[in-house]
């Protein structure tokens, strides 16, 4: 992997690699994030490439930067309380999720940057929804449930209904 | 718990409307019947597509997952009543069910709906539990629901009648008739026990406020009642 720059961003901390060198070369295009290596206090970017792993720290990397964007893809939609709440962007909402947990597994799906966060409830609420079956799995789910009930009390909507089955 | 019997509906309430009025809208599922080979009737989710397209998911048979537009596709009589779900929590059913219907997973037809409880698992869209050999029409609504935290009945509290080993064999008869592999057959056989969760039963536990949820076996037998009755009226028997 080549490593333009150290610098650090927003960290994803349940990211961690034990070997980063420059032999390796990440496969799936993975938006810029901050990995840390557990050998070091180092952050790293992560820059698109192209090209083939040698082994399982490259993988594993690929692996980790597309459940990012995966994650991504669903969080963007829960993080911005003007977010549109018609059906058909709940529906994103919840295929990004799925997909996630479908991929990786519920332990990939994180929802434990949520609690205390602005977040638009009726989206995170689908997602809650989506992964209620595994939510001893998923990271952060009760605590967000519990912080949806917050919100959407606040925003004026009964707890009752976003969260019909989940309270 | 004693079972309390079939009850004399002469007249039914009216739970039900022809689906091809298409009684749903994008907001909301329905839970839609119509009439079936075995008796009990055939159960499937109703909703619309992100394609704006109202259409019915259902389990037709042994690995035959369909997801059917209104009317045309769907061929037979349905009928369908609203899930009284509240609003909100109604349009993320609808997402969550879009979700499931896309993935087109493939299910077996196996009757031991205790056994399948949880079959929507993280590492595919289905999976059914060890021991479990598949699903019904019935239970498949029962289990796309639960995934999406509405549960509507309480399988534990689900009796015993004489029809139901009738109803199994001849479950099995069809899974041979149709090319069901030996093995499978062998467990299905190996599963029955004497339970069985009509599609009847599963449509009026959704015809029941939500504080009545989830309902108990004795709970769902007058709303099936008159959910067979209802489907009667709107698609009368040839």
């Amino acid at each position: 992997m080549h490593l333009d720059r150290l610098s650090r961003v927003d960290a994803y901390p349940w990211l961690s690699l034990e070997r980063v060198t420059s032999e390796h070369r990440v496969v799936t295009p993975c938006s810029v994030l901050a990995v840390r290596s557990r050998n070091s206090d180092r952050h790293f970017f992560v820059e698109p490439a192209t090209g083939s792993f040698a082994d399982s720290t490259g993988y594993r990397i690929a692996e980790l930067c597309d459940a990012a964007a995966l994650n991504t893809k669903w969080q963007l939609q829960v993080l911005d309380v003007s977010s549109p709440v018609d059906v058909d962007d709940l529906t994103d909402t919840v295929d990004a999720a799925l997909e996630v947990v479908s991929r990786y597994g519920p332990a990939s799906l994180d929802l434990s940057s949520l609690p205390g966060e602005p977040v638009q409830v009726e989206h995170l609420a689908a997602v809650l929804r989506a992964s209620s079956m595994w939510k001893d799995q998923v990271p952060g789910w009760q605590d967000s449930r519990d912080w949806a009930e917050v919100i959407a009390a606040e925003s004026g909507l009964d707890p009752a209904d976003v969260l019909y089955g989940m309270v | 718990m004693s079972y309390t019997g079939w009850f004399d509906i002469s007249q039914s309430d009216q739970m039900l409307e022809a689906l091809c009025s298409v009684p749903f809208s994008r907001e909301q599922v329905a839970v839609a019947v119509s009439h079936s080979q075995l008796g009990g009737g055939h159960i499937g989710l109703a909703f619309f597509t992100a394609g704006r397209i109202p259409s019915v998911l259902h389990l037709a048979w042994h690995r035959d997952l369909r997801i059917e537009g209104v009317p045309d596709e769907l061929g037979a009589c349905w009928a369908a009543c609203v899930l009284p779900i509240p609003p909100k929590a109604a349009k993320q059913v609808v997402a969550y069910v879009r979700t499931v219907a896309a993935r087109k997973a493939q299910i077996d037809y196996g009757i031991d709906f205790i056994g399948a409880m949880g079959s929507f698992t993280p590492q595919g869209a289905y999976r059914p539990p060890r021991g479990s050999t598949g699903l019904t029409c019935a239970s498949f609504v029962l289990e796309v629901l639960r995934g999406a935290s509405v549960v509507l009945v309480r399988e534990e509290t689900w009796m015993n009648l004489p029809a139901n080993d009738q109803w199994a064999e001849e479950v099995c008869e069809m899974l041979m008739r149709t090319g069901a592999s030996p093995d499978h057959i062998v467990a299905v056989k190996s599963s029955a026990n004497g339970l069985r969760l009509r599609p009847f039963e599963v449509a009026g536990a959704g015809t029941l406020p939500p504080n009545q949820l989830p309902a108990g076996f004795n709970d769902v037998q007058v709303p099936s009642q008159v959910v067979a009755a209802n489907l009667d009226q709107l698609c009368p028997r040839a």
